[in-house]
């Protein structure tokens, strides 16, 4: 995706955010912006935060300060649920998929919060076979008898059963073969070929970026680099610190 | 998960509701009071399973709803109310109660909410031994039935059964909703249910409610029976834990499991009590044991396994059920 800077309105607008875990503050004044049909990256190492903010966006885990914004207004107090009826879908770490119920009901369960009716429901099921065939193949299986490839497919089509304006995935290639991350990587540029805007939160900085136009890179809680991944990838401090070359 | 029952499964049971609605005529009183039992039994297990079997939420609370449900019945009808009036407000006092005791107890997880829950039993019955209104440690008595030993025994036990019934056709219903989803969801991942959407704090006050009004109800029915209350006799937190041996047994998160789990096992320990008089709890602690062994997931889990799998593959089910303990 192309889009030239402050061209139109920001998706969604993070301005100082604060937060963490009771007293252990793990973001320190986040600003982040997303413009609606993009791709982001978030990139960093481990526990500098990146979970932290997907969980505050996504309501699960109570802001300290700070405003997000989505589509001009403000996420404050909804809740989870209030989150997802707005449009914004996360994709947990891990999967996180309901082990016990099929593939299909799995899906379903990502439209919890819309009251469709089963011709509705049937019509955005066959939305998410089409960018997943193979899930369409394994409807009726226990989602937790399925291999981890499969189950992150699974855990973004419940993302998408929410219909979400931003779907924010939680590390997406962790603990899957090369293969199989290139491929969901093809399925995520057919998501966001949709409309779909997406945060996606990586530690594979490259993967990141090959799939992102616009990277944030994190550390300590902070937003340290910002910029296009173009750039990101020719910065020094970026080659040296993620990319190991 | 949940398939809507087939014509044939609801013509079963209504034929087994039938006969227990017939089985009175033809039955002498004790084998009556053995089943209201049994019934009473099968309505905490059912209870149970609202916020234990299908939330995920261990719960010792069903002997204090049992208890308060009892009180309320023994306060109101020396007060003269009409019996099944007391049911009612006590089932509602009793889901008042659990909406109230829910919101701060259900942000505990796990061992902590299991904690709680017994801690709550106990407050009750502490309550009970020290008020005025409860004849504290006295105990209460309770208005005696008109009528001879047929008809009370019929009396108390066709008032279990429509209790009984009531809590399975709650629980069908629940399970193939959408409610029965979203707590099944909170069972299998809280996070994960949270961010399809789901207002799990609401859901699991729910559940908790759902859990709570139908034994405050079997535990009027029981205090007009017993005529007496005394707070040990119906705050006993082997309520509690029959509840969930009984429901564990016959298939948690099912909505046979909890009555088919109460039939075998009430009837397992009557028939080892009078067989083998001298040990009979040792080797329903044995049997219990094995079960929890072999079938971890109770029975209805391997009814189901087997029609999936076929019969044959019985020795291989459980052999994969032990081998799980083998590290």
């Amino acid at each position: 995706m192309t889009t030239a800077p402050d061209s139109g309105l920001n998706l969604l607008e993070v301005r100082d955010l604060k937060g963490g875990y009771n007293e252990v503050q793990i973001l320190w004044g986040i600003e982040l912006e997303v413009k609606s049909g993009e791709i982001l990256a978030i990139v960093g190492s481990n526990g500098v935060g990146k979970t932290t903010f997907l969980r505050m966006l996504s309501g699960v885990l109570p802001c300290q300060s700070g405003t997000i914004t989505f589509e001009g207004e403000a996420l404050d107090g909804i809740g989870p649920d209030g989150v997802v009826a707005r449009g914004i879908s996360h994709v947990p770490e891990g999967r996180r998929l309901f082990a016990s119920m099929s593939v299909e009901e799995n899906l379903l369960m990502g439209a919890y919060v819309r009251n469709l009716t089963d011709q509705e429901l049937s019509v955005d099921l066959d939305r998410v076979y089409g960018f997943f065939p193979q899930l369409a193949e394994r409807r009726g299986q226990l989602a937790g008898s399925m291999s981890g490839g499969e189950q992150q497919m699974c855990a973004i089509g419940r993302g998408l059963m929410a219909r979400p304006k931003l779907l924010l995935i939680d590390e997406l290639s962790l603990g899957l073969a090369p293969r199989l991350v290139e491929e969901l990587c093809g399925f995520v540029k057919q998501i966001n070929e949709e409309g779909v805007a997406i945060i996606l939160v990586e530690q594979d900085v490259l993967t990141a970026f090959e799939l992102a136009s616009r990277a944030y890179v994190f550390e300590s809680g902070r937003v340290v680099m910002a910029g296009s991944t173009d750039e990101l990838l020719e910065n020094p401090e970026v080659k040296n610190a993620y990319l190991g070359i | 998960m949940f398939k809507p029952w087939s014509k044939i499964q609801w013509f079963l049971m209504g034929m087994g509701v039938f006969a227990l609605i017939l089985m009175p005529s033809f039955s002498e009183n004790d084998v009556i009071r053995k089943w209201m039992d049994i019934l009473m039994i099968a309505i905490l297990a059912t209870s149970w399973n609202f916020i234990g079997g299908l939330t995920g939420y261990p719960s010792f609370a069903p002997a204090a709803f049992f208890g308060l449900g009892a009180y309320i019945t023994a306060i109101l009808m020396n007060a003269g109310f009409n019996f099944f009036l007391t049911l009612a407000i006590g089932s509602a006092f009793g889901g008042v109660i659990a909406l109230l005791l829910g919101i701060p107890i259900l942000r505990l997880r796990g061992h902590y909410f299991a904690i709680a829950t017994f801690g709550v039993a106990e407050f009750f019955r502490e309550m009970a031994d020290n008020l005025r209104i409860t004849g504290g440690g006295d105990g209460i008595n309770l208005p005696q039935i008109i009528g001879g030993p047929d008809y009370f025994t019929r009396f108390f036990y066709f008032s279990m059964l429509g209790v009984a019934v009531l809590a399975f056709l709650v629980q069908y219903f629940v399970t193939r909703h959408r409610l029965g989803y979203g707590l099944v969801a909170i069972r299998e991942n809280e996070d994960a249910a949270a961010m399809t959407g789901i207002d799990t704090t609401k859901y699991k006050i729910i559940a908790f409610v759902l859990s709570s009004v139908f034994p405050a109800m079997a535990g009027g029915v029981y205090a007009y029976r017993a005529a007496f209350l005394e707070p040990i006799d119906v705050f006993d937190i082997l309520f509690s834990i029959k509840a969930i041996v009984m429901t564990m047994l016959g298939g948690v998160g099912t909505v046979m499991g909890p009555l088919v789990g109460s039939f075998l096992m009430e009837y397992l320990a009557d028939y080892l009590w009078s067989a083998f008089t001298e040990f009979h709890s040792m080797l329903l602690g044995i049997i219990i044991v094995l079960s929890v062994l072999f079938l971890p997931r109770g029975l209805m889990h391997l009814f189901q396994e087997l029609r999936l799998k076929g019969w044959r593959s019985l020795g291989a089910i459980l052999r994969n059920n032990i081998q799980r303990f083998r590290v």
